[in-house]
C-alpha cells in the first residue's frame, strides 16, 4: 500500500481547495487510510489495490452510490435495482432489467465475498472490482449512462462532492466513482451460515438432513466439491455444467474465442444460495430443486458439456437432502446488515 | 575423435545404448581411446520412478542459493502419438485409441540435476521474472500456455539426468489451507478443500463411444519422483525441451484404452520414457 503518495499531497491540495473554492466553516478532515475491512476467519487475506484501500469513508460513499438511481438514465435504476440485499444481492428476475426495463441476456450474480474474487461476470470479462463498476452504469440495457455524465450529475450535489472528497480527496468522476463502488462491494463479505458454524465445530449447527445432504456434497456421489470448494465454495473455475442445447449465450467463448470454452461460466459461490433464485447464467432454473434434476440428469445437452457432468442417481430422498444442506448456506446476518442497506 | 568413431548423440540413453553403439562402431577397426566428454568416468542413473525425498520443510519464499548461477530452461511440450497435444483437441494415440482432453494441470516440484557422480543437486524454479517461485514448484496446465515455460538455478556443471517430482508434497500440503499462495490457493482448481491435487486430468475416451473420465492424483501414494535422462552442460543458452508423452499416463498392465485407477496414472508419469529430454 502506497500511503505516501497520498499523504504528501492531501494537506497541501486540501488547503488549495479552500482557499480557491471557499470552504465553509467546518474544515474537511483528514481520511485515514486504514482498511476497515477484514478477511474471516478461514478466509485467505483481503487484498485490495494499492491505490483504492477500502477505508470506512470509501466504504461508506460506495454504498451511498450502490443505491442512488443518479446513476442510471432515466434516474429510476441504481445497482440496488439488480443486486437485492435480501436476495444476498443477486436478481430475483430470470434476466436482469434496465431503465425503461429494458432487458439484458443474463441474470445479476450475487455480490458475495467478491473481495476474493479474481475476475468478474458470468464470463469473466473484467479483472477487477473497479473495471467491472464501470460497465452496468455505462450497458445501455442496464443503466446507460456516461460516468462522465454521472459525475456531472454528482457535482451538482454539495453533500456528494464533500463525501468524495473526504474519501479520495478528489471529486465524483470517472475515476473515484467506480472506485467507491468496488469499495463497498469488497466490504459485502458474507461468512456465518450454519454450515460455517458446523466447520468450526458445532455439530448441531446442521440438521440430519443437512449432514447427510453435506455429505452427499463433498463425496463421491455428488461431487459438487471438484467446482464447489474452499472458503467461498467456488474455485472461480470455468465450466460448462451442461448448459442447455443450442443456448445461444456462449459465455466465456466470447472472451477468449476458444471453442473449448463454449457454453463455459464462471462457478458461482454456492454461500447464500437458497436465496439467490432463479439460478445459472440465464436465470433459467427456478428453484434448488431445478438445479439439482439438471446435475442429477448429467446436464441439459449442450456438445461442450463437462466431462465431470453425468447422471448421478440420486433418488429423491438424497435430492431432498442435497437442497436442504445448500439452504444451509444461508448467512442470515448477511442479509440484513443493516450495514449493507439502503441508506435512505 | 578417432576414425570409425560415430559421434555419440547428445541425449544419452544409458549405459547399455552407448555400449551398443561403440560395439557396433568397433568392429571394424581397433576403438580408439574415448574422449573424456563422451567416456568420462561415471556414475550412471536409471531412468524412471525413485523413491520421492522432498524437503521437510516448504519454502514459501525460497531463495536462490549463491552457487546456483547457472539458468537451464525447459520448454514442455505435451505430445500423444506424436503430435502436439491441445486441450479440446481430438488426438489418437500409437495405439489407435483417440482421447481429448479438457483440463490437464499437474504441479513439478524438487527439481535436481544429477552429476556424473550421481550426486543429486537441487535447483530453484524461478518466474517470468526471473526470481523464485513461490513454494520452489511450478503449476503446469496446458490451457495456459505461460506455464510450460520452465527456468531453473541450478550450480554449473555437467550433469546426466534431471529429476524431478510430479505433485505437492506433504510439507506443501499441510501449510494453513486459508493462507496459501497461488499456485496452491483454491483458485488453481488444484485443491480437495483440505489438500492439494498432485495432478489433474479430464477429458473424453472417443472410443468405443465417447465417454468423460477424470483422473484427481491427489493422495499422498499417488506423489512421484522421477529421473529423466540428458546430457545437460549448464550453463546453457538454449531452451531444451521435456517432452511428455500423455499415451503413457493412459497406458495400463492390462488396458491401453483405460487405466484402473490413479495410481496407473501416477506410475505413468513416472515411468521411464513418459519424459524425455530433447
Amino acid at each position: 500500500m502506497d500511503r505516501t503518495n497520498f499523504h504528501r499531497y492531501a494537506s497541501p491540495m486540501l488547503g488549495a481547495l479552500c482557499v480557491l473554492g471557499g470552504c465553509s466553516a467546518e474544515p474537511v478532515e483528514s481520511p485515514s487510510l486504514e482498511s476497515a475491512l477484514a478477511a474471516p476467519s478461514g478466509f485467505p487475506a483481503l487484498v485490495a489495490p494499492d491505490d483504492n484501500v477500502p477505508t470506512a469513508e470509501r466504504v461508506a460513499l460506495g454504498r451511498d452510490l450502490f443505491y442512488d438511481e443518479r446513476l442510471s438514465s432515466t434516474e429510476a435504476v441504481s445497482c440496488a435495482s439488480c443486486h437485492l440485499q435480501a436476495h444476498a444481492f443477486a436478481d430475483p428476475n430470470p434476466h436482469s432489467l434496465g431503465v425503461e426495463g429494458r432487458e439484458g441476456t443474463r441474470n445479476a450474480p450475487g455480490l458475495i465475498n467478491e473481495a476474493w474474487g479474481k475476475s468478474f461476470f458470468w464470463d469473466g470479462r473484467e479483472a477487477t472490482l473497479e473495471q467491472q463498476a464501470v460497465k452496468p452504469i455505462e450497458n445501455p440495457l442496464e443503466m446507460a449512462m456516461t460516468l462522465g455524465d454521472v459525475a456531472a450529475r454528482l457535482a451538482r450535489d454539495a453533500d456528494s462532492v464533500r463525501k468524495f472528497e473526504r474519501a479520495y480527496a478528489a471529486p465524483p468522476s470517472a475515476e473515484t466513482i467506480p472506485k467507491a463502488l468496488a469499495s463497498f462491494v469488497r466490504s459485502l463479505i458474507s461468512s456465518e451460515s450454519r454450515y460455517d458454524a458446523f466447520l468450526g465445530g458445532n455439530e448441531n449447527a446442521l440438521s440430519e438432513a443437512e449432514r447427510r445432504g453435506e455429505q452427499l456434497f463433498s463425496g463421491e456421489r455428488g461431487e459438487c466439491f471438484h467446482c464447489h470448494v474452499g472458503y467461498n465454495l467456488t474455485s472461480q473455475g470455468y465450466r460448462n455444467n451442461g448448459v442447455l442445447l443450442g443456448d445461444p449465450d456462449s459465455g466465456r467463448f466470447e472472451i477468449t474465442g476458444k471453442p473449448l470454452d463454449r457454453g463455459k461460466f464462471k462457478t458461482p459461490t454456492l454461500r447464500n444460495v437458497g436465496v439467490t433464485a432463479p439460478y445459472m447464467h440465464d436465470g433459467s432454473l427456478a428453484t434448488l430443486e431445478a438445479v439439482v434434476d439438471q446435475y442429477d440428469a448429467g446436464g441439459r445437452g449442450h456438445e461442450n458439456t463437462d466431462p465431470l457432468i453425468k447422471p448421478l442417481g440420486l433418488s429423491d430422498d438424497e435430492k431432498a437432502d442435497l437442497v436442504a444442506f445448500l439452504n444451509a448456506l444461508t448467512d442470515e446476518a448477511f442479509l440484513t446488515n443493516p450495514a449493507f442497506g439502503d441508506p435512505e | 575423435m578417432g576414425t570409425g568413431m560415430t559421434r555419440l548423440p547428445t541425449l544419452r540413453m544409458g549405459l547399455g545404448a552407448m555400449v551398443t553403439v561403440l560395439g557396433a562402431c568397433g568392429s571394424s577397426a581397433e576403438a580408439p581411446p574415448p574422449t573424456t566428454e563422451s567416456m568420462a568416468p561415471m556414475t550412471p542413473v536409471a531412468a524412471g520412478p525413485i523413491a520421492a525425498e522432498p524437503p521437510a520443510v516448504c519454502e514459501q519464499t525460497p531463495e536462490i542459493s549463491p552457487t546456483q548461477t547457472a539458468r537451464f530452461k525447459l520448454s514442455l511440450q505435451a505430445k500423444m502419438g506424436g503430435a502436439a497435444a491441445e486441450l479440446g483437441t481430438a488426438m489418437t494415440a500409437t495405439s489407435g485409441h483417440g482421447y481429448e482432453l479438457t483440463f490437464f494441470a499437474f504441479y513439478l516440484s524438487d527439481f535436481q540435476l544429477v552429476d556424473q557422480a550421481a550426486q543429486a543437486h537441487p535447483a530453484t524454479v524461478l518466474g517470468a521474472d526471473g526470481k523464485p517461485r513461490v513454494y520452489n514448484l511450478q503449476l503446469i496446465n496446458l490451457d495456459d500456455p505461460s506455464s510450460l515455460s520452465i527456468e531453473l538455478a541450478a550450480p554449473p556443471g555437467h550433469y546426466q539426468a534431471l529429476r524431478f517430482s510430479v505433485g505437492v508434497s506433504s510439507a506443501c500440503n499441510t501449510l494453513d489451507p486459508p493462507n496459501r499462495s497461488w499456485p496452491l490457493s483454491i483458485e488453481s482448481e488444484m485443491n480437495w478443500g483440505w489438500t492439494m491435487l498432485h495432478a489433474r486430468i479430464e477429458g473424453f475416451r472417443l472410443d468405443p463411444t465417447r465417454q468423460g473420465f477424470m483422473y484427481h492424483l491427489g493422495f499422498p501414494e499417488e506423489f512421484r519422483a522421477l529421473t529423466v535422462l540428458g546430457d545437460i552442460e549448464l550453463p546453457r543458452a538454449a531452451s531444451s525441451a521435456l517432452e511428455l508423452d500423455l499415451e503413457q499416463l493412459f497406458a495400463a498392465p492390462a488396458d491401453a484404452l483405460a487405466p484402473a485407477s490413479e495410481l496407473n496414472v501416477a506410475d505413468g508419469f513416472a515411468r521411464a520414457g513418459t519424459f524425455t529430454l530433447k
